[in-house]
């Protein structure tokens, strides 16, 4: 498998969102995040972009499981909501954020988009690490051409978002 | 060329331990580390502890984790523990399976000393019945690491092999 760079941003002062657009063909996607912390502790909301700009429509569903080194696992679940969450409320220190996504058929306009991601992160209020792993899907049948970031209450503050094309065997 | 890029694969036998220094560096922010071909003396989990640019082991208590247990005949199961001296729960195989299947694990800014090390896991296993696990695991410590040294609780790896990738980054 070898992976091709399609777009980056790195943020170095407080930005509302990061959005990276690319997406043209069929091939799976990978995004990125490190070294990101928001300017206070928050969840990070996801988004699908159709011409880069991010659909806040009532179509995302999600299903995580809720890892945590302190405390018993949960599920975390949604639907018909207005943005995919794929992390709960990350400290704004020297935790930072790590995270991996994968997306799926954010090309096609026939078929849904779909996500995988795994993170962790250190707990707001805890200062513990948890993470959230399992998948979401944007049910409209449209061509997306990225995925845009932004925090569930103020800015991000900092970090590395890469977007990936995976290619090969 | 691709911006997954391979910088070490370093294969052992008959050891207790395996440490792979000068590993990660200001190059890359994320790690992809594969293990595979793996075998082991008798069952226990593939731990890890990070190294420092001295070559010294971190074995403070500094270390954090949450797993999740997949196993295919039994209740899946959790595990969970803060600050301990290692990491405890990579890859789990049982004494009546030698091969112990593969383990996937991502690292993130180990390098940096402004960060805490992240890795998030995945992998699948034998004990008894099919095991897998996917785990998030943090160093709550700020200096900089740039190796990594795998162990087994006092175990023996027959055989293992390690890849360390790093995934590019152009701006």
């Amino acid at each position: 498998m070898g992976l091709v760079q399609v777009a980056t941003n790195t943020v170095t002062s407080a930005v509302a969102s990061v959005t990276l657009t690319g997406i043209d063909s069929s091939d799976v996607y990978m995004v990125t995040m490190s070294g990101m912390k928001p300017v206070s502790d928050s969840q990070i909301y996801a988004r699908v972009t159709t011409g880069g700009t991010a659909d806040s429509d009532n179509e995302y569903d999600y299903a995580n499981k809720y890892l945590k080194a302190d405390t018993s696992f949960s599920n975390d679940v949604s639907t018909n909501n207005d943005r995919w969450t794929p992390t709960s409320t990350m400290e704004n220190n020297y935790g930072g954020y790590a995270m991996i996504m994968y997306l799926y058929n954010f090309n096609n306009s026939s078929e849904y988009s779909f996500i995988t991601s795994e993170e962790a992160h250190i707990q707001g209020g805890t200062s513990t690490v948890r993470g959230l792993q399992g998948g979401g899907v944007h049910t409209v049948a449209e061509a997306n051409d990225g995925i845009s970031f932004l925090m569930g209450s103020g800015n991000i503050e900092a970090g590395t978002f890469t977007l990936y094309r995976q290619v090969g065997s | 060329m691709s911006n997954l890029r391979l910088i070490n694969e370093t294969t052992a036998s008959s050891v207790t331990n395996l440490s792979i220094t000068d590993l990660f560096s200001a190059d890359f922010d994320i790690y992809k580390i594969v293990l595979n071909d793996l075998q082991i003396s008798s069952g226990t989990w593939v731990e890890w502890n990070y190294i420092n640019s001295s070559g010294s082991l971190l074995t403070s208590s500094e270390y954090d984790e949450g797993v999740l247990e997949l196993q295919a005949s039994t209740t899946f199961g959790e595990s969970r523990s803060t600050n301990q001296s290692r990491h405890i729960r990579g890859l789990r195989g049982g004494s009546d399976a030698s091969n112990l299947g593969g383990l996937v694990m991502y690292i993130f800014n180990p390098f940096s000393s402004s960060f805490y090390t992240f890795a998030l896991t995945q992998s699948m296993g034998y004990i008894s019945q099919g095991f897998s696990s996917k785990g998030i695991f943090v160093f709550t410590n700020t200096s900089s690491v740039t190796g990594i040294n795998f162990n087994l609780d006092g175990q023996t790896f027959n055989n293992l092999t390690v890849k360390t990738y790093g995934l590019r980054v152009d701006s």
